[in-house]
């Protein structure tokens, strides 16, 4: 074959290719099969689920005793690290965050056949900011909320405890639990190739609400002080048990006086 | 002959109206889809700024909260005991007669003292 007809023959290839993927797309676009359009329209749904923020607990001044504050799971994809990123500045970085070892953290990236390996739970976000600054390949930060006790053990026998799927386990926590749990949310959406969503296609946007506040009748000075001498009552006499009631009085209505609190000390 | 048939084909052309509607008919559909592709370049702009500031609001509400923890935190009174020991301060509660209340009088707005150390309403009006 000659120069002039290896020409046309090529041009006429790419031309048949452009014609062939110009008929595709208009396919794709005027009209496109069931199985087609199915298929498309499973890879750009979005479904979204989101929870409400857990309700805080305050004492009568609003000195807040227990609220959910925002944290992260620390997740990496090994798989990803290997073929496109660096493990060992990811091992490094990692290290420097997290109560682990390097070899541990090593153990735990050198799984080219995972996806997913989550490498520490519940980690504030004032941890995890160098890190996350680094904007490292196939690191992974979920959003997540975890309950904050801002004062620490003082009246932890009242408010309790809420365990990691925010429910009530003891104290308040337990009793008011139907109160304080926020509602879920839901999104229905589209996302484009980026995974990113699609705001004009938004179906369905119902905001999670979050848990109502729950005021107890105690008071945090009180409290303290209550706590403090019975700290040192059971400190001087070694009793088998001990337990307090708080009252507080109300001075504007008087005889307004009620039960703040009556809790037995665990020895 | 032939300047009679040039004549009667530019008659022929000028009557004809059809170039002139189909062009205006070709700018209407083509002013419609770029106003359409332009409509939709805007809304997805927008779309992308109200799920930038969704995500904005949704961080400095999150930041809000953790920093009220902290402060709570640092206003417990066991953590409160230690910082001024820390730093030296030895403060103790006021004694009765250091006290001055100031309390609002049921009948009038202003804001009165109400009573110093023995309980006497002394009732200075502010």
């Amino acid at each position: 074959m000659n120069y002039k007809g290896r020409t046309i023959l090529a041009s006429a290839m790419i031309a048949a290719v452009f014609a062939g993927l110009g008929v595709r797309l208009a396919f794709l676009h005027l009209k496109p099969s069931a199985g087609t359009l199915a298929r498309i329209e499973r890879g750009r749904h979005m479904e979204e689920e989101t929870r409400g923020p857990r309700g805080r607990i305050l004492d009568r001044s609003g000195n807040i005793f227990a609220v959910d504050i925002a944290a992260r799971h620390l997740c990496v994809d090994p798989k990803f690290i290997l073929e496109n990123g660096d493990i060992q500045q990811v091992c490094e970085a990692v290290t420097k965050v997290v109560p682990l070892s390097r070899s541990e953290v090593w153990k735990l990236l050198d799984q080219p056949e995972r996806q997913y390996v989550r490498i520490n739970r519940y980690m504030r976000e004032k941890t995890l900011e160098p890190l996350m600054a680094m904007k490292l390949k196939g690191v992974i930060f979920e959003e997540t909320a975890m309950r904050n006790y801002p004062k620490g053990a003082l009246g932890a026998h009242v408010i309790g405890f809420s365990n990691r799927e925010g429910v009530g386990s003891a104290g308040a926590e337990q009793r008011m639990n139907s109160y304080l749990q926020g509602t879920t949310g839901l999104r229905i959406s589209q996302k484009d190739g980026r995974r990113h969503e699609i705001y004009s296609r938004r179906t369905v946007d119902i905001e999670p609400q979050p848990g109502a506040d729950v005021y107890l009748t105690i008071d945090q000075q009180v409290q303290h002080y209550a706590e403090k001498a019975l700290d040192e009552l059971v400190s001087k006499y070694q009793p088998k048990g001990a337990g307090y009631c708080a009252e507080y009085s109300h001075r504007r209505n008087p005889g307004d006086g009620f039960l703040a609190d009556l809790q037995p000390e665990p020895l | 002959m032939k300047k009679k048939q040039k004549k009667k084909s530019r008659k022929a052309e000028v009557r004809i109206p059809f170039p002139n509607v189909l062009a205006m008919v070709l700018v209407c559909v083509a002013a419609s889809g770029l106003s359409y592709v332009w409509l939709c370049a805007q809304c997805n702009t927008l779309g992308d700024e109200i799920k930038r500031l969704e995500s904005v609001r949704q961080k400095a509400s999150q930041q809000a909260v953790t920093e009220q923890s902290r402060w709570e935190n640092m206003q417990a009174p066991a953590n409160f005991a230690r910082a001024l020991k820390h730093h030296g301060l030895a403060m103790t509660l006021p004694g009765e007669r250091q006290i001055v209340r100031v309390r609002r009088s049921s009948g009038s707005r202003a804001l009165t003292l109400a009573y110093n150390k023995q309980g006497v309403n002394k009732a200075d009006e502010l």
